[in-house]
């Protein structure tokens, strides 16, 4: 382990965390809040404890695998803790774990917030610095703070793509150009123009540039917090509905789609299988829980409105909600569950398994399953048209499987407390939606309520969760794994 | 700049490693899939994975904005017809690795016709070092420039050097026709002037041309003179390249190969050398052939092993010069502890050699700069051919207004190396090398354009 690069790379990333948190500073000071103070102790703590790590030179620059890993999971871990700090300052969130929990919830833009309605109403009315920051840290979180760092920081270290890799989601991180930086600043340019764009028709909804802004930031990181206790009901426009579930498919996809259109190849962008598969799920959901859910509506065009809005929010695994789909048919209920589990494309801002990686999964399997009437039939798993190398064939398999894993593990460590009296299923809906970053599960977790009622071990353990589900769980397990630590390894 | 490298071996990756720190945009395309793997994580580049005369490959390798395109695979039609593809598709600057003898002596005739900008043949190059070292046993690099005729040695100042204490002026009263370019002294790399005074343990880079260089060093006795006789053990490709060229210098050569058709090409197809028939490793058979009465002993074996077991043998034996081919970096590493000091290691320098080219396309590839070579981080030395677009043409050098760091170093016009002096002018069509700042090489690139 090459502990100076990874104690000189956080203490970069330290110096990023200061960035970020001038903006909501700049917020309170032009709402003249006095909250200040919420945002100068955070910013001191990372200024002094960055100051020793950038002393440390590291004579071997090199960043293998193990440190990538190390380092993303430490850098974000970092940051919630540090992050959680503006909350308890300002008294919005007493608690310091419930504020944990908010704000790894925001970074990992989960959006599982442990605020009520009625909190988060008053915190919008007095504390506009502190709901800017909420929504702020989804912005952070989707493209990565590591992106960020790789993209400001020109670095002559040579393996950082291993830290991209760590960072970024889907079965196979490649980079766009050759050089990193570039790659990190074309990939922050596409998130921040996208974000801009959506600013800009926001506002003609009338919601005014602070809502906006926010609404913006929620969607394009797929995170799923809400400037009002009411969720998206408040603003009760059809107009920003539709722009925003627009969004949250776009924020979806791959961004490699996106480079294919700038530089010219959109022919090469379209024929993208994944993004053919992502598209058709989100019709063919949409069409159905619109039938689905007629009745509960007033018109046929109600429906459909409601299920894109839904069906958008949470494949893309944002989890805003504009009605409670806690009372929907089970039939929606069903596709909703799986969108969950399936989340967007790699390579995007959201979150879920992948579609690349169901797609992996689900043709390996069948020509396994054809392997077994016919054993000497020779088949290649094929994506995109290329074949998929049996390196990540097998390492999406044993994703998959880590992956349930850690979700029923979740369930079970959390029915622990009692909370949810005996109905496993919101214990198990909770784990989904914070391992998928989606938010809102279902029941008591349900988009009309929250997780403030969890014990503090439970709102731990999911905290661990939902960083484990934005990173993809390897740097988690990496970082907590003893043989990472052990000396001569 | 873009650059697409095609074929990964140890040249693709040496290039790759110093490539990518200078700072361009690489592009790394292979059969093998793990080796793409492997570099993509090693570097700051982007890898494919596939065929380089595929058009689909190439295309998406984004070889239609390459500035520079090299083809270094281990098959020379591979590698030329790739660089063929390439230029059709867009790339600039074309180089192939060709190794095959018959059909790098045709590279001259048929490159202009293919695009290929320059070919590269390690095996040629390999024998081209060793030949530059035995013409000037004491020089511990020579570089030539204007395809040799001007040449830049590095010597070292011993303790009992003349040279010591003298300055620049004084020596070149003594009349010869070459130039002190650049003084490393400790870690200070100097352009040195007039009044600049020798010291013991400097090592100095003149430049002048090969004729000039050997009555300097004779008449003042100072460096070593050019070796009469060697003894090459090992028939490779490159032991051909060499026999050949110093047969033709008139040097004494013996030369063992233990493969009998092996030798048999050599004595057929080279005048005047020795060729014996017996394994080189063999202690006896080198006793018996009179080892230790030549003047230099050159290991070019396959096999790292045998060359320093050879070479080790003949330090034993008192051999003055004894040249070491070393291939394995671990080898290299260790042998300087065993006391071998003469180490030509042909990847680095081949790759060093095309380097040179590539980063003279780096700056304008619309300007004469023909090759670039790096002698620390902060000089360089640049060879230009002048075009009639040079200011300064017809106008002597002391009137041309150029900055106080950029030395003109020597002028090559057709076969004859002139020294610079500021009544020179420099015409149309002089290949002129000059040393400079780093930074400064764009500038020059103006002027010379």
């Amino acid at each position: 382990m090459n502990y100076k690069m990874v104690l000189n790379t956080l203490g970069k990333v330290m110096l990023i965390g200061v960035i970020i948190l001038i903006l909501p500073l700049l917020v309170s000071i032009i709402y003249s809040e006095n909250l200040e103070l919420s945002f100068i102790v955070p910013i001191i703590i990372l200024l002094v404890l960055s100051i020793p790590c950038l002393l440390v030179k590291p004579k071997n620059k090199m960043i293998y695998a193990k440190e990538g890993f190390v380092i993303v999971a430490l850098c974000w871990i970092l940051l919630s803790v540090i992050g959680a700090i503006p909350y308890v300052i300002s008294g919005a969130i007493p608690n310091y774990v419930d504020a944990l929990f908010e704000c790894a919830s925001g970074f990992t833009t989960t959006g599982a917030s442990v605020l009520s309605a009625e909190t988060i109403d008053k915190i919008y009315q007095a504390q506009k610095s502190i709901m800017f920051w909420r929504l702020f840290t989804h912005f952070i979180g989707g493209m990565g703070v590591l992106v960020f760092l790789l993209a400001l920081f020109p670095s002559e270290s040579q393996g950082f793509i291993h830290i991209y890799r760590a960072e970024s989601t889907g079965p196979e991180a490649s980079k766009l150009v050759s050089k990193m930086k570039h790659t990190a600043r074309i990939l922050y340019a596409i998130y921040m123009s996208l974000t801009l764009l959506l600013t800009i028709l926001l506002t003609f909804s009338g919601m005014g540039i602070y809502d906006s802004l926010l609404n913006a930031f929620s969607v394009a990181g797929t995170g799923g917090f809400s400037p009002h206790g009411s969720g998206m009901a408040y603003y009760n426009s059809a107009y920003a509905e539709i722009v925003m579930a627009v969004f949250m498919v776009l924020f979806g996809i791959n961004f490699n789609v996106y480079y294919l259109i700038i530089i010219g190849c959109l022919g090469k962008a379209l024929k993208s299988e994944e993004l053919r598969v992502y598209l058709l799920i989100v019709i063919s959901s949409t069409i159905i829980i619109a039938i689905n859910v007629m009745s509960t509506c007033t018109s046929f065009a109600n429906a459909l409105r409601n299920s894109f809005f839904q069906t958008a929010s949470i494949i893309s695994t944002t989890g805003l909600a504009t009605v409670d789909f806690g009372n929907w048919p089970s039939l929606s209920k069903g596709i909703l569950l799986f969108l969950t589990m399936i989340g967007a494309c790699g390579g995007s801002t959201g979150g879920g398994l992948k579609i690349s990686r169901l797609m992996i999964l689900f043709k390996s399997g069948a020509n396994d399953f054809r392997k077994v009437i016919r054993s000497r039939e020779v088949l290649v798993t094929k994506i995109e048209g290329e074949p998929v190398s049996k390196e990540v064939e097998r390492k999406v398999r044993s994703f998959f499987l880590i992956w349930v894993l850690l979700l029923i593990v979740s369930t079970i460590l959390i029915s622990i407390d009692g909370f949810s009296n005996g109905d496993i299923f919101t214990d198990f809906s909770a784990s989904l939606a914070c391992i998928s970053n989606v938010g809102p599960g279902l029941n008591l977790v349900g988009p009309m309520f929250n997780y403030g009622g969890y014990s503090i071990f439970s709102k731990l353990v999911l905290f661990v969760v939902m960083i484990a589900g934005r990173l993809e769980i390897f740097p988690i397990l990496i970082l907590l794994s003893p043989r990472t630590w052990r000396k001569n390894r | 700049m873009k650059i697409i490298i095609l074929g990964i071996g140890r040249v693709g990756e040496l290039l790759v490693k110093n490539l990518s720190k200078e700072g361009h945009d690489v592009v790394v395309v292979d059969k093998d899939s793990f080796v793409v793997n492997d570099i993509v994580n090693r570097y700051d580049i982007i890898g494919f994975n596939g065929s380089g005369i595929e058009r689909e490959v190439l295309a998406q390798s984004d070889v239609p904005n390459a500035d520079v395109f090299i083809a270094c695979t281990q098959k020379d039609e591979v590698n030329i017809l790739a660089c063929v593809l390439a230029k059709k598709l867009g790339a600039k600057r074309l180089i192939a690795r060709v190794r095959a003898p018959e059909l790098y002596s045709e590279m001259p005739n048929i490159s202009k016709e293919l695009g290929i900008d320059f070919a590269f043949n390690p095996e040629i190059h390999t024998a081209s070092e060793i030949f530059q070292v035995l013409k000037y046993p004491s020089a511990i690099n020579v570089e030539g420039f204007a395809g040799g005729k001007a040449i830049m040695p590095e010597f070292y100042i011993g303790a009992n050097n003349p040279l010591i204490g003298k300055t620049l002026s004084e020596i070149s009263s003594y009349g010869f026709k070459m130039l002190f370019a650049v003084v490393h002294r400790g870690k200070d790399v100097i352009i040195p002037k007039g009044d600049f005074k020798i010291q013991e343990g400097d090592c100095v880079r003149l430049i002048a041309s090969e004729s000039e260089i050997t009555a300097f060093s004779k008449k003042l006795k100072i460096f070593k003179p050019r070796v009469k006789s060697v003894f090459i053990v090992g028939g490779s490709t490159s032991a051909y390249y060499l026999a050949k060229q110093l047969a033709s210098a008139r040097v004494d050569v013996k030369l063992v190969e233990k493969d009998k058709e092996r030798c048999n090409v050599f004595s057929e197809e080279i005048a005047n050398i020795t060729v014996l028939h017996a394994d080189g490793t063999d202690q006896n058979v080198l006793e018996e052939e009179n080892l230790k009465g030549a003047e230099a002993v050159v290991s070019l074996t396959g096999a790292d092993e045998s060359n320093v077991i050879i070479s080790l043998y003949a330090k034993h034996k008192g051999v003055n010069k004894v040249i070491t081919k070393l291939d394995k970096p671990n080898i290299i590493e260790m042998a300087p502890l065993l006391g071998l000091d003469t180490i030509v290691e042909p990847k680095i320098a081949i790759a060093s050699h095309v380097l040179r080219f590539i980063r003279a396309c780096q700056t304008d590839s619309q300007n004469g700069m023909k090759s670039l070579y790096k002698i620390s981080d902060e000089v360089e030395a640049v060879e230009f051919t002048v075009s009639e677009d040079f200011i300064g043409k017809d106008t002597p050098l002391k009137q041309l207004k150029i900055s106080k760091n950029i030395l003109i170093g020597g002028i090559v016009r057709g076969d004859e190396f002139i020294l610079p002096s500021g009544d020179t002018t420099i015409m149309v069509g002089d290949r002129v090398i000059v040393v400079a700042k780093a930074k400064q090489v764009n500038e020059l690139s103006e002027i010379f354009r």
